[in-house]
């Protein structure tokens, strides 16, 4: 029996949006076990994006608790979440969010520049992790040279260069075509489950929710349905 | 992280472009035209480099040098009897015309020495001799009057050339270097009695008289001795280039119109280089969002931003203050118009473009620094 690495409980969260208060999470209670590739799925405005923001430490919640990697995450500080996020957790954006004046290794390389490593040695490093991802002799391309596929793998790349323990991904097959799209979630599980890695996922994507080893339904800011392939 | 934030600048040309433009135009301009006008303070306190003394003796009403109501010949005897007053001497000036070789009527500013002592004469003789000037009708011409004097002319006027003044002739016996005056009139040197000989006749004909504090005195002392024995005006040199800055800042319109030319430069860089680096910062939002999730903190970004704005601050200002210097080193060549560039204004510039650029950096801070990480996975 596996011990989660992440654990939600009771959490609760709500925006003001003109002059009403939307409830976008309700009581919601969760656990992500290491090396799991957990898919969140949901229609527009079920409070997917806000589960998985909370969970990164992007987001403040309201009520309940999260613990992550043994932060209490509702007690810490903006600087604190800050270094929570530098040491634990790698994004991949539905964007990319690619830096456009920066080549694909020095984009790699941003989360080890942020924890002060040598410009050189983290390039170094990024290029390694291109070659794991299969760009390796695309280091020194711009994003606008690269294929939207070739962004995202070089997106998964910066998000797993600093060896994070949880990787938050929100619709990362959406902008790809379908063969590309299950490229990149094969490619971000088998790297997961290597390294024992988590992978929180948000997407509309049913097509990618084989490879999911738990699958979570959500509608009006509640959870309605978790599904286990069986595995934990 | 600052080479990453460098990085992102460079790599938007466009704005990178009009960014460095902005502040480059700003800088020249604030630079150019604060320099044209302490070039012009220079030139309107010409006289007393020209002819140093430690104290001036004015008639009361004379408020800047460059005024010249003359004074009773008696006033420069009541002058010396005061108490700390080492030696005193007459200088005479007027602007009088005079006829150039080519036959044509040229201003000139007409300086009258004491023969004893020549104080107030030029201290750097170019050519001739300062004792050549006790020759009959000799006098001794600055630079602008050889440019002045020649022109229409096929050979430059030298030492021993003739022209007139007031239709008595006047023989060129030395080349001084003299600093340019307000009036853009060259200097001519003559003893006191020739230069009343050019002159036309009236009763006063005493402009200024220079005087020397006596060892142990300071300048401003005697100079106050000066003026409650005789009621006439002294002024230290010190008193006298400040007094006259003051009365061109009061009576003319030139601080405004150069003051003016100035602030639209500030103006300029402000409006322009602020907007487009609020604009940059938004254009980038999501990056800058990015580096927030990713753990750079709001301090961090901050450093980022002064970096940008600081980097194209620096380059703008070497720009601006480059491109006034070369505009500086081909009219000072030139004379005209005056520029004189200190380091007090290089600082002062340097200055306006850091507050610029710190400017730009706080209009854009309190966005980034309100941009919560999760708004990036809203797209």
């Amino acid at each position: 029996m596996k011990t989660p690495v992440v654990t939600l409980q009771n959490v609760q969260k709500s925006y003001s949006s003109a002059g009403e208060t939307v409830h976008a999470l309700k009581n919601v209670s969760l656990e992500v076990f290491p090396g799991e590739l957990l898919i969140i799925v949901g229609p527009s405005g079920s409070g997917k994006t806000t589960l998985l923001s909370v969970i990164g430490g992007t987001l403040f919640y309201d009520a309940g608790e999260i613990i992550s990697y043994g932060h209490n995450l509702g007690t810490l500080s903006h600087e604190e979440l800050c270094e929570y996020r530098k040491q634990h957790v790698g994004f991949v954006f539905q964007q990319f969010h690619l830096l456009s004046s920066l080549t694909a290794a020095e984009n790699v390389a941003t989360p080890l520049l942020i924890r002060n490593m040598e410009f050189s040695k983290a390039v170094e490093r990024a290029g390694e992790a291109l070659a794991q991802v299969g760009l390796g002799d695309k280091t020194k391309r711009l994003p606008k040279e690269l294929s939207g596929g070739e962004q995202q793998r070089v997106a998964i790349a910066r998000a797993l260069v600093h060896e994070p323990d949880l990787i938050i991904s929100d619709e990362p097959t959406s902008n790809l075509d379908a063969k590309t799209g299950a490229g990149i979630i094969e490619l971000m599980r088998d790297i997961a489950r290597v390294n024992g890695r988590s992978l929180v996922v948000v997407t509309h994507d049913m097509r990618i929710l084989k490879y999911a080893d738990c699958v979570v339904q959500m509608d009006d800011g509640i959870i309605v349905s978790i599904v286990n392939n069986g595995q934990n | 992280m600052y080479r990453i934030a460098l990085k992102m600048l460079f790599g938007d040309r466009t704005k990178y472009i009009i960014l460095i433009s902005a502040l480059t135009f700003s800088a020249l301009l604030m630079t150019e035209q604060a320099a044209v006008f302490c070039g012009m303070m220079r030139f309107s306190t010409a006289m007393l480099r020209n002819s140093f003394a430690k104290i001036w003796v004015v008639d009361t009403k004379v408020e800047q040098a460059n005024e010249l109501v003359s004074m009773r010949d008696i006033e420069l005897y009541r002058v010396r009897s005061v108490k700390g007053v080492k030696w005193a001497m007459p200088i005479s000036m007027t602007m009088i015309a005079a006829k150039t070789p080519s036959g044509r009527f040229l201003n000139v500013q007409l300086v009258g020495l004491d023969p004893s002592t020549l104080a107030g004469a030029p201290r750097t003789m170019l050519e001739g001799s300062l004792e050549n000037i006790f020759q009959p009708k000799s006098v001794i011409i600055d630079q602008l009057g050889v440019e002045r004097f020649s022109q229409y002319q096929k050979e430059p006027v030298k030492v021993g050339d003739h022209f007139e003044i007031n239709d008595l002739e006047a023989r060129v016996v030395g080349i001084c270097k003299a600093e340019r005056s307000f009036y853009n009139a060259p200097y001519i040197y003559t003893t006191y009695d020739q230069s009343i000989e050019y002159r036309p006749k009236q009763l006063r004909m005493l402009s200024y008289i220079l005087a020397e504090p006596e060892e142990g005195l300071s300048a401003a002392e005697v100079a106050r001795n000066i003026e409650a024995a005789t009621g006439l005006k002294a002024y230290t040199e010190n008193e006298f280039f400040w007094s006259t800055i003051w009365w061109i800042f009061r009576n003319t319109g030139i601080p405004i119109s150069f003051g003016t030319a100035i602030l639209l430069g500030l103006f300029v860089g402000i409006v322009v280089s602020g907007q487009t680096f609020y604009s940059f910062v938004i254009e980038n939002i999501a990056h800058f969002g990015v580096l927030k999730a990713m753990g750079v903190s709001n301090r961090v970004l901050l450093m980022m931003l002064l970096v940008q704005a600081l980097t194209v601050g620096f380059i703008g200002l070497g720009l601006g203050i480059g491109a006034a210097s070369i505009f500086g080193y081909i009219f000072y060549s030139k004379g005209f118009p005056p520029f004189f560039l200190t380091v007090h204004l290089f600082f002062a510039v340097a200055v306006s473009i850091l507050l610029i650029s710190l400017f730009t950096v706080f209009l854009s801070v309190r966005r980034i620094s309100a941009y919560e990480p999760a708004e990036v996975f809203r797209g």
